[in-house]
C-alpha cells in the first residue's frame, strides 16, 4: 500500500497527463509563486495541492518519484524527467484514501498555518486563564503569532469564560460538521492547560494512520474552517475576527502593483518602463491577474478572433502545452503571451 | 533592598543561593571580569539574572544555539519579566530596525553571535550603556573545546567595540587548557575564575558492558522498567533514537517518544513541552536534546551510545536531578561502540582535498570571498560533497584570513591537529569506560580538579548497585495515561465548559 505522499504524488503525476515534468510536482507542492506554477495549479486542477508541501525537498521527491517507478506505478517518457501513471498505478490511486475534496491549497496555503498558530495560541492562553493560572510556556515560538493573540486580548475585552464558551461553541459547530477523523485529529493537536497536542507522528501511532496522511486531513480540517468562517462570517464572530487581517488580496505584491497600472490605463511596455522590469516580467502578472479573475478583459491583448483560434485548437489537440498548440496554429502573429492568456481564461473548461 | 538575599528573594523567589552562585555575583558586581564554570544545573542563568536587576543596565547574552536562547527568554518571561528581546537571524529586517532603535528599553538582550559580527548591530548597542556581558556556553570560542563554534572568534572583537564592557563567561564544562583558551581569545588580562567541580554528587553513576546490541536493548528494557520517573536516553543516531523508542514502544513501554534535529520545530517543541509537563515519562534523544530543557525532576540519563568526549558525557548526565534528589547516570557499552563517535567527528571536518577545492574556485573568483562562499553554498557543497558543518568551517577560517595564498596549510594543519585530538578525547573517555576504578574519581581528575571524592552512594566500580540506588529514590506518582479520547470532551475540559453532554 502506498503512503500518503506517494498518493499526493501519483495523483499529480496523474493530473499532469505526462505534460510536465517532476519540477513542476516539486513548484506545485511547494507553492511557488511563480507565474507558469499557478497557471499550471488552474489548467491541470491541481489547486487543491497546490503549496500543501512548503517545506518539500528535491530529495523526497526524488525518492519518492524512484519507490513509484519501483512500484511499476509510474514510468518515465522519453524524456526521463516526465513520467506517467501506469495502469497498475491507476489501480492503486482507485484503492487508496481519496485526496481531500475540502482541501483549498491555491486558496489558503498562506493562510493556514497563520491561523492555525494563532487559534492553537489563543486556546491555551484561554485554557490557562480560565484555570486562574497565568504562567505557562507558549506552544508557538514564532513571535509574530505571539504578538497577534497579544493584540488580539487587548482588543477584545470580552470576559475570558465568556470568550472561552464563544470559542468553544464556533469550534465545535465546525467540527461536528466534519468526520470523526477530522474532529480527533484537530483535538489532538489542541494544546491546553493540563495536556500538550500530540505530533503527527504521535496521532498517527495512535490512531495507526500514515503519518502523512493525517497531516493531510489536518490541513483539510483547517482550509474547510477557514472557507466555512469567510462564507458565514457572522456566525463565527470570534474566529472571523481572529483572521480578519488575513483575507487580503491573492495576488502576489508585484502583480498587485501591475494591476493598478493596468487600470490606470497604461500599455504593458509603459508599465515595463515605469517600474524598471522586463516586458516578460508584466506579462506574467497579467496571466496571474486572469487566473484569479477569469472575468478580467483580455480583449486589449488578444482579439476576440485570435481568441477563438487558440480555443480550437486547444479542443483539437486535448492539450495544455504551449509549443503544441504554437506549432499547430502556423500563424506567427500569436505569441505565447497570447496563448498562456486565453489558457488562463479557459481554466478548467478545457 | 541591600542584601543578595533579599533580591533573590524578590525577584526569584529562592530563600538560598546554590553553590557557587553568591562567589560569582558578588565578584561581577566588585566590577570583575570573570570566567565562571559551574556545573549543569546549578542555576547558571542566575549568575546574570540577578546583576542585571542590581546594575540597572541591560545585559547582552551571546548564546550559541537559537532554540537555547528561546528557551532562556521564554523563562524569564514566564518569571513574569517583560523586557526581553531575542535577536537573531529569525527577525525580519523591519523587526530588527524596530528592535536596535529602542534597544535601550530591554533589559535582557539576547543575541546569536553571527548577529553580533554585523557592523549596524554593534553601532546600534554601541549607543546604549551595556551594564554585562555574558557569553553562554563560553567553551565554544576554544578551538579546543568539544563544541568549537567558529562563529565565536568574534567575540572578542565584538566586546572591545563596545568598550569592554563587564564580561561574564560562563561554561558547565571546560578542562583547564580550554579555560585558558576562553580568556585568550576574549582578550581579557585581568580575568578572574571561579571553578566549581563537576561532580554531581546526587547522580550514581553507572557503566555496563554488554556484548551485543540485542543486549543492550534488553538491558534498557529492564532499566527503564527497574526506574521510576523521568528519563533521557542519549543516541549518536537520529535514525536509533526512533527505532528504539518504536521498540520500547512495542514492549509495552508507554509515555515514550524521541527527539532529534531532524524534526521540524513545531513537533520538537511538542516533543519537549510534553517532556517537561510529564506528560511524557521518557525521551530517545539525540545530543539535540537538552540544552536549554529546564526540568529539575529527571532521575536518569541512559547513554545508549558512547558519546565523543568526558565533556559532552558530563554535561549531558548533568541534566539529572536538578531538584537534588537521587539520580543515575547508566553508559551502556559493548566493544566497537568507538567507531560511531570517530566516524562522526571525521564527519566534522574537512578533508585536505576538499580544503584545497574550494580554496582553488576562491582563487580563481578572486573575489571578496564571503560575498562569493554564500551563494555558492550549494554548489560547493555538491562538488565537494561538504555538509554543512564542513562548509561553515572552511568559509569561517578562508574569509577570516586576509591573505588568500597563505592560510590553507594553516587550516590543513588544524584540522589535523584538532582530529588528532579529538582521536585522543575519545580515547580517554574509552579508558574511563574499560577502567576499574572509581567513575566519580576518574571524572574529577579529567577536568584537573584536585579533589577529594567521598560519596556513600558513587558508582558502580565503588560496589554500587542500581538497587541500591533505587531504595535511595524518591517517592514518585506515576502519572495515568488517559484511556480513552472523545474529542468533545477534550475541547470542554481544555477550555473549562462545563455541563457539555456527549
Ligand atoms: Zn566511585
Amino acid at each position: 500500500m502506498a503512503n500518503y505522499l506517494q498518493v499526493i504524488i501519483l495523483h499529480t503525476i496523474k493530473k499532469f497527463q505526462g505534460e510536465r515534468s517532476i519540477y513542476a510536482i516539486y513548484h506545485m507542492l511547494q507553492g511557488k509563486k511563480s507565474s507558469q506554477t499557478i497557471q499550471d495549479a488552474h489548467l491541470f486542477r491541481l489547486t487543491n495541492v497546490f503549496g500543501t508541501i512548503p517545506h518539500f525537498t528535491r530529495k523526497q521527491l526524488v525518492d519518492t518519484i524512484q519507490n513509484l517507478v519501483e512500484h511499476d506505478w509510474i514510468t518515465a517518457k522519453q524524456n526521463s524527467d516526465v513520467f506517467i501513471i501506469t495502469q497498475s498505478g491507476e489501480e492503486e490511486l482507485a484503492q487508496c484514501e481519496p485526496i481531500p475534496t475540502r482541501l483549498n491549497g491555491w486558496k489558503y496555503q498562506n493562510v493556514a498555518p497563520v491561523f492555525w498558530g494563532r487559534l492553537n495560541l489563543l486556546i491555551q492562553t484561554l485554557s490557562h486563564i480560565v484555570h486562574n493560572e497565568t504562567k505557562f510556556y507558549p506552544i508557538q515560538r514564532n513571535t509574530k503569532i505571539q504578538q497577534s493573540i497579544k493584540q488580539f486580548l487587548q482588543q477584545n475585552r470580552q470576559n475570558r469564560e465568556l470568550m472561552a464558551q464563544h470559542l468553544y461553541e464556533e469550534l465545535t459547530d465546525l467540527l461536528e460538521r466534519q468526520s470523526d477523523r477530522h474532529q480527533t485529529i484537530f483535538v489532538r493537536k489542541l494544546t491546553g492547560i493540563n495536556r500538550v497536542g500530540q505530533t503527527f507522528d504521535q496521532i498517527s501511532k495512535t490512531m495507526q494512520l500514515d503519518e502523512w496522511y493525517v497531516r493531510y486531513v489536518f490541513l483539510e480540517s483547517l482550509h474547510w474552517m477557514l472557507a466555512e468562517i469567510e462564507k458565514t462570517f457572522t456566525q463565527y464572530r470570534l474566529l472571523s475576527s481572529l483572521i480578519r487581517d488575513l483575507q487580503q488580496s491573492r495576488l502576489t505584491q508585484s502583480t498587485q502593483t501591475t494591476l493598478q497600472f493596468i487600470q490606470a490605463g497604461r500599455t504593458l511596455t509603459e508599465i515595463a518602463d515605469i517600474r524598471r522590469l522586463k516586458v516578460n516580467t508584466i506579462e506574467d502578472h497579467l496571466v496571474e491577474i486572469v487566473l484569479v479573475d477569469k472575468q478580467f478583459p483580455i480583449d486589449k491583448y488578444v482579439t476576440s478572433a485570435v481568441e477563438e483560434k487558440i480555443r480550437q485548437v486547444m479542443k483539437k489537440l486535448q492539450t495544455k502545452q504551449l509549443k503544441a498548440i504554437r506549432q499547430s496554429l502556423a500563424d506567427e502573429a500569436i505569441s505565447f503571451f497570447q496563448i498562456r492568456l486565453v489558457l488562463a481564461k479557459a481554466g478548467d473548461e478545457l | 533592598m541591600n542584601s543578595l538575599e533579599e533580591m533573590l528573594e524578590h525577584y526569584f523567589g529562592f530563600t538560598e543561593f546554590r553553590p557557587g552562585q553568591k562567589e560569582v555575583i558578588s565578584s561581577l558586581l566588585a566590577g570583575k571580569h570573570l570566567l565562571a564554570m559551574l556545573p549543569t544545573g546549578t542555576g547558571k542563568s542566575l549568575c546574570y539574572q540577578l546583576p542585571t536587576y542590581a546594575l540597572k543596565k541591560p545585559t547582552l547574552i551571546v548564546s550559541p544555539l537559537l532554540s537555547l536562547m528561546q528557551d532562556q527568554a521564554e523563562q524569564l518571561k514566564v518569571r513574569g519579566e517583560k523586557r526581553v528581546l531575542t535577536f537573531n537571524s529569525f527577525l525580519t529586517l523591519q523587526q530588527k530596525k524596530a528592535a536596535l532603535s529602542q534597544l535601550s528599553s530591554f533589559r535582557f538582550i539576547f543575541i546569536s553571535p553571527e548577529m553580533l559580527a554585523l557592523d549596524y548591530v554593534i553601532r546600534a548597542i554601541q549607543q546604549i550603556e551595556i551594564g554585562l556581558f555574558v557569553i553562554d556556553e563560553a567553551h565554544c570560542i576554544s578551538q579546543w573545546g568539544y563544541d568549537f563554534r567558529p562563529d565565536y572568534l568574534n567575540l572578542g572583537e565584538a566586546r572591545q567595540k563596545l568598550g569592554e564592557p563587564l564580561t561574564l563567561a560562563l561554561t558547565a564544562t571546560a578542562t583547564e587548557e580550554v579555560r585558558k583558551d576562553i580568556i585568550e581569545k576574549l582578550e581579557i588580562k585581568d580575568m578572574k575564575q571561579i571553578v566549581s567541580t563537576v561532580d554531581r554528587h546526587n547522580i550514581a553513576l553507572f557503566v555496563e558492558k554488554l556484548s551485543r546490541y540485542e543486549e543492550k536493548l534488553e538491558r534498557l528494557v529492564q532499566l527503564v522498567q527497574q526506574f521510576s520517573g523521568s528519563g533521557i536516553i542519549y543516541f549518536s543516531s537520529k535514525k536509533a533514537a526512533e527505532s528504539v523508542s518504536e521498540y520500547l514502544h512495542n514492549q509495552g513501554i508507554d509515555r515514550v517518544a524521541y527527539y532529534h534535529g531532524g524534526m521540524e520545530p513545531d513537533q520538537r517543541m511538542l516533543i519537549q513541552q510534553q517532556f517537561i509537563t510529564g506528560q511524557l515519562r521518557m525521551i530517545c534523544a539525540t545530543s539535540a536534546f537538552g540544552m536549554g530543557v529546564n526540568k529539575p525532576d529527571i532521575r536518569f540519563v541512559i547513554h545508549f551510545h558512547l558519546p565523543a568526549t568526558m565533556e559532552s558525557y558530563v554535561q549531558e548526565i548533568g541534566r539529572a536531578g536538578r531538584d537534588g534528589e537521587q539520580s543515575a547516570a547508566v553508559l551502556l557499552y559493548s566493544d566497537g561502540d568507538e567507531g560511531l563517535p570517530l566516524h562522526l567527528m571525521e564527519q566534522q571536518l574537512p578533508t585536505d582535498a576538499q580544503v584545497e577545492g574550494v580554496h582553488a574556485v576562491l582563487l580563481k573568483s578572486g573575489e571578496g570571498m564571503m560575498d562569493i562562499l554564500k551563494p555558492m553554498q550549494e554548489q560547493l557543497c555538491q562538488q565537494f560533497s561538504l555538509n554543512e558543518v564542513q562548509f561553515r568551517m572552511i568559509a569561517q577560517f578562508l574569509a577570516t584570513k586576509q591573505d588568500v595564498a597563505k592560510p590553507i596549510e594553516l587550516f590543513k594543519q588544524y584540522c589535523y591537529t584538532r582530529k588528532s585530538r579529538n582521536a585522543q578525547k575519545l580515547d580517554q573517555l574509552l579508558q574511563w569506560v574499560r577502567g576499574s576504578a572509581c567513575r566519580r574519581v576518574g571524572i574529577v581528575q579529567y577536568f584537573e580538579e584536585n579533589q577529594a571524592v567521598n560519596n556513600p552512594v558513587c558508582c558502580d566500580c565503588c560496589g554500587m548497585s542500581i538497587e541500591q540506588v533505587m531504595e535511595r529514590w524518591p517517592h514518585i506518582v506515576e502519572r495515568q495515561q488517559a484511556d480513552s479520547f472523545y474529542w468533545k470532551r477534550e475541547l470542554a475540559s481544555i477550555l473549562c465548559i462545563k455541563g457539555t453532554k456527549e
